[in-house]
């Protein structure tokens, strides 16, 4: 199949389930003009939708797409089917005939896809997609190149003239333009500025990070400056006199802290250390003093306690003596007036012993003067109390003498010696009690005495006079304890103000750092290299961008240009349908183009340039629109491009005249590429009859069912 | 550009207001005379500022200086520059735009590339730069803004005038 | 196409950036401008050059920031 355009036209039609066809039914094609006549609902709108249901497919029912309202709520398959939609267009392709079928089945769903099929001289058979591609490759329109210069809609009869959109593509297309359009409209979606806005942004953000690396510095300094301010350290004082100042005063003060807590020589600051070197070991030394302090803190608290101890030995000594000798006395004294504890222990034991024999003799007694009683009471229960009880001799004044004798029963006086001997023993008790405890406080001072004795001599050197020993000991341990405290005084003074020194030294350390880091500002972009590449970068980008906009431009001009050129051959074409179409059409229509910021429209103007289709009526409208029609499919033709014209009732608002001149139109065209119209029966009908030709195929549409189509 | 040559130049420009397009004009001139042309005249004429010959050959410069970052070429400086490419000369758009990235860009003119009226930023021009004037300029420009700085803010177009006498290439029309 | 063989004579007519544009145009020869697939091939040499500028930008950021 050669490259070349081919005039790819159809020959016949069959139609099953579409619509209003219940089943099947076909149509022959003439060569030149079909006529389908019929009334109302006969179905021969019905036969032009079948022709573009098979080559656009179910777009044609989407209002949307078409731009034709009522034909959203269009059911393409007949209602009473039972079987599948099926429509078959046999067309004269290059080498011979195709049959281009499309089908849906019956219950198919709104959006479902249909199924299409080609089949190409030398049985080759494309479906689907391919059948597509053919379609676009072979130059077979699209919705709206059909709707432009294929198909006259009853729905939109005018507005192929009416709207500017339409009325530009279609002539665009008649001027041979759409290549350029299409060129202009590829160009006009890349956007160039986006390089531009990019380019900008870039170098607006690079400025503001060179303004922001050559600010930070100085607010650094500025920053540091305030803090030594707020510690009395003027900005015009804190300079490298004041950090060489400080240098030296922190090493002069801390060396003979370091020495005196016993530092080791590497611990200490070295006078020839940088103010770096100063910082960096003042970040130590607290830590480092602190950790000599410890042992210096404990040996101090040990030396204290020395003192403390040896001073109150010392100070407990005489006291003790005094009350040794006092209790000495006191118990020597209690000696001599009792004896001594043996002694007394002694008397208490022979004490004791006569204190159990009188208890024995009591207890007899006791016994006795029972017996004395019992054998009273029996001698009176006897009632003889002059006789004895158990050897009945007679024993007069028995009764009177026992009761004396119970009596007298020697109980007081053994009481008494009883008594006697108590009250002895607890005097013995007494003073054997006073005794042991003048033992015991002599006892306990005099060990007492004996363990301060110890301690002292233990704090003692060894050899040492008591009295002597104490007081150079003592006076040793003070004069100790007054360098120690002075040590750590020393060190504690230091620390506490090193803090703050520290603080300023490190400040002005940093002052120095940030004032130079503000001299040495961030350099200038302009003197990197990677700034020179991106600077290339721009460039290259530039260069794009403006040549896209050159493009562009050339080729709006380009299509400025053509367009003048065929506008003459296109105004002509027009003017030549409209004078038949609507012989008494007085104004000359011409094809005027407008500039825009971006695309170029047209108009149709009359020789004044005034816009036609604001003023036509609607007959004239109708007419105008029918007379661009024919001029854009001639234009097809002549380029060679498949053409076929469908007219779907085509003589709204036109009058008599005007459908005799349309019947012309057609019957002109028909010698150019075949036409295929449905109609009522009219005058433009029965003008197209009188005019019929052999390659004519006049056919009467019967609304029966199913629908016949009679060739007439 | 420099970014103390960007500095002294907003400090002229916040000097000498709405004289800055002439003054930039002349200072510019000074650059170019430093790199020893042949001849160099100032133009009043539209869409020529600066002619210069240099190998024979002459050149034309209409200066545009903003304040923003976009500049315009007006139906007069289109004409008057298109007027120059048919006369065979070379005619070219020196570009000063205020950013503080942006650099002197010398854009070659080409009839029918550039639009009338339009805003255009520095980036336009870059595609028409003629590297060989740019690297001319670019060693003299940053010295001589430096030099004349002071004399742009004190003496204004008068003192870089004297500037200019004293180069026996300079000629004014 | 028609339109781009009368492009690069008018490119070559007005004799600026010659060579740039008449590679350009190379490439939409090799396209079909109705498919839009030079739009895209456009498109996405302009995305290219954006992440150049970018790119070099962020080698600039990196050493001054």
């Amino acid at each position: 199949m050669s490259g070349a355009p081919f005039p790819v036209r159809p020959t016949c039609l069959e139609i099953e389930n579409f619509r209003g066809f219940r089943g099947a039914c076909s149509l022959d094609f003439a060569q030149d003009l079909t006529l389908l006549m019929g009334e109302c609902k006969a179905g021969k709108s019905s036969i032009l939708t079948a022709i573009e249901w098979c080559l656009l497919g179910t777009k044609i029912v989407s209002s949307t797409s078409t731009g034709i309202a009522e034909r959203g709520d269009w059911i393409l398959a007949n209602t009473e089917a039972t079987g599948e939609t099926r429509v078959t267009l046999t067309l004269v392709v290059e080498g011979g005939k195709g049959k281009l079928t499309r089908t849906r089945a019956l219950d198919a769903k709104r959006n479902a896809p249909d199924q299409l099929e080609l089949t190409l001289p030398g049985e080759q058979l494309l479906t689907g997609n391919e059948v597509e591609e053919w379609l676009e490759w072979t130059g077979m329109p699209n919705w709206d190149t059909w709707k432009q210069a294929f198909a006259q809609h009853q729905e939109s009869a005018r507005e192929r003239i009416t709207d500017q959109a339409d009325r530009s593509y279609l002539i665009a297309s008649m001027l041979g333009l759409s290549d350029y359009r299409d060129l202009s409209a590829m160009l006009k979606k890349v956007k160039p500025k986006e390089l531009e806005e990019c380019a900008q942004e870039t170098l607006q953000h690079l400025a503001e990070d060179q303004q922001r690396a050559r600010q930070t510095p100085q607010q650094e300094v500025n920053g540091i400056q305030a803090s030594l301010q707020r510690l009395n350290v003027s900005a015009t004082q804190a300079g490298d006199a004041e950090l060489e100042l400080r240098r030296k005063a922190l090493i002069a003060e801390a060396l003979p802290v370091g020495e005196a807590v016993g530092l080791s020589a590497e611990q200490l600051p070295h006078q020839d250390w940088s103010a770096s070197e100063v910082h960096t070991w003042g970040a130590g030394w607290r830590s480092q003093v602190n950790a000599q302090m410890t042992p210096l803190r404990q040996e101090l608290g040990d030396l204290e306690g020395k003192i403390r101890s040896l001073t109150s030995s010392h100070e407990a000594l005489n006291p003790k003596r005094v009350a040794l000798a006092d209790a000495r006395q006191q118990l020597e004294g209690l000696r001599s007036k009792h004896g001594s504890p043996q002694d007394l222990r002694a008397q208490r034991e022979t004490i004791a012993q006569e204190l159990s024999a009188l208890r024995e003799q009591r207890r007899e007694q006791g016994e006795l003067n029972n017996l004395l009683r019992e054998a009273l009471g029996v001698l009176k229960a006897g009632g003889r109390t002059d006789q004895c009880p158990v050897c009945t001799q007679d024993a007069g004044g028995l009764e009177q003498r026992l009761q004396e004798q119970v009596a007298s029963g020697g109980d007081d006086a053994i009481q008494d010696q009883l008594d006697q001997l108590a009250s002895r023993d607890s005097a013995l008790s007494s003073q054997l009690q006073q005794l042991e405890q003048a033992q015991a406080a002599f006892q306990g001072t005099e060990d007492s005495l004996a363990s301060l004795e110890k301690t002292l001599r233990g704090q003692l050197p060894p050899g040492t006079q008591e009295e002597a020993g104490v007081t150079d000991l003592l006076a040793a341990l003070l004069a100790q304890k007054v360098r120690l405290e002075k040590t750590i005084n020393l060190a504690d003074e230091n620390l506490a103000g090193m803090t703050g020194k520290l603080e300023v030294f490190g400040l002005l350390l940093n002052l120095r750092a940030a004032r130079e880091r503000a001299e040495h500002r961030a350099g200038d972009l302009s003197a990197m290299p990677q700034f020179a590449t991106l600077q290339d970068k721009i460039d290259e980008a530039a260069g794009f961008a403006c040549d896209l906009i050159a493009l562009g431009n050339m080729a709006r001009e380009l299509e400025e240009e053509q367009s003048a050129l065929q506008i003459q051959a296109v105004n002509q074409s027009i003017n030549h349908y409209m004078s038949m179409i609507s012989p008494g059409f007085e104004k000359v229509v011409s094809v005027h183009q407008k500039h825009t910021a971006t695309k170029l429209i047209y108009q149709l103007v009359d020789s004044e340039g005034k816009n036609l289709t604001g003023t036509l009526n609607q007959g004239a409208l109708n007419s105008l629109s029918l007379a661009t029609f024919f001029a854009g499919a001639q234009f097809r033709v002549r380029q060679g491009l498949p053409e076929f014209l469908v007219l779907d009732d085509p003589v709204q608002s036109l009058d008599q005249a005007h459908q005799e001149g349309l019947a012309r139109a057609v019957k002109e065209f028909c010698k150019l590429a075949p036409v295929i119209v449905a109609c009522l029966p009219s005058h433009f009908t029965r003008e197209l009859e009188r005019l019929k030709s052999p390659d004519d195929r006049h056919c009467k549409v019967h609304g029966s069912d199913p629908i016949q189509i009679e060739e007439i | 550009m420099q970014h103390e040559t960007y500095q002294r130049l907003g400090e002229i420009r916040a000097s000498v207001g709405m004289e800055y397009g002439k003054i930039l004009q002349k200072i510019l001139a000074i650059s170019l005379l430093e790199t020893k042309v042949e001849s160099l005249v100032e133009r009043s004429v539209q869409g020529i500022d600066l002619e210069m010959v240099i190998g024979g050959e002459t050149c034309a410069f209409e200066v545009k200086t903003s304040e923003g970052d976009t500049i315009k070429l007006s139906r007069k400086d289109i004409e008057g520059l298109d007027r120059l490419v048919e006369a065979g000369n070379r005619a070219y758009i020196v570009v000063l735009t205020n950013g503080p990235l942006d650099d002197l860009i010398f854009a070659r003119y080409h009839p029918g590339e550039v639009p009338v009226g339009k805003e255009l930023s520095s980036f336009f021009f870059r595609a028409y730069q003629e590297p060989a004037l740019q690297k001319r300029i670019k060693s003299t420009f940053p010295v001589v803004v430096d030099k004349h700085a002071q004399t742009a803010v004190e003496g204004r177009q008068g003192g870089l005038d004297k500037i200019l006498e004293q180069y026996a290439e300079w000629g004014r029309a | 196409m028609r339109v781009l063989d009368e492009l690069e004579a008018r490119i070559r007519k007005r004799g600026v950036r010659v060579e740039e544009r008449l590679e350009l145009l190379n490439q939409l020869r090799k396209s079909d401008p109705s498919e839009g697939n030079g739009q895209e091939q456009l498109n996405q040499r302009l995305a290219e050059f954006k992440t150049a500028i970018q790119s070099a930008a962020r080698a600039i950021q990196k050493e001054i920031r």
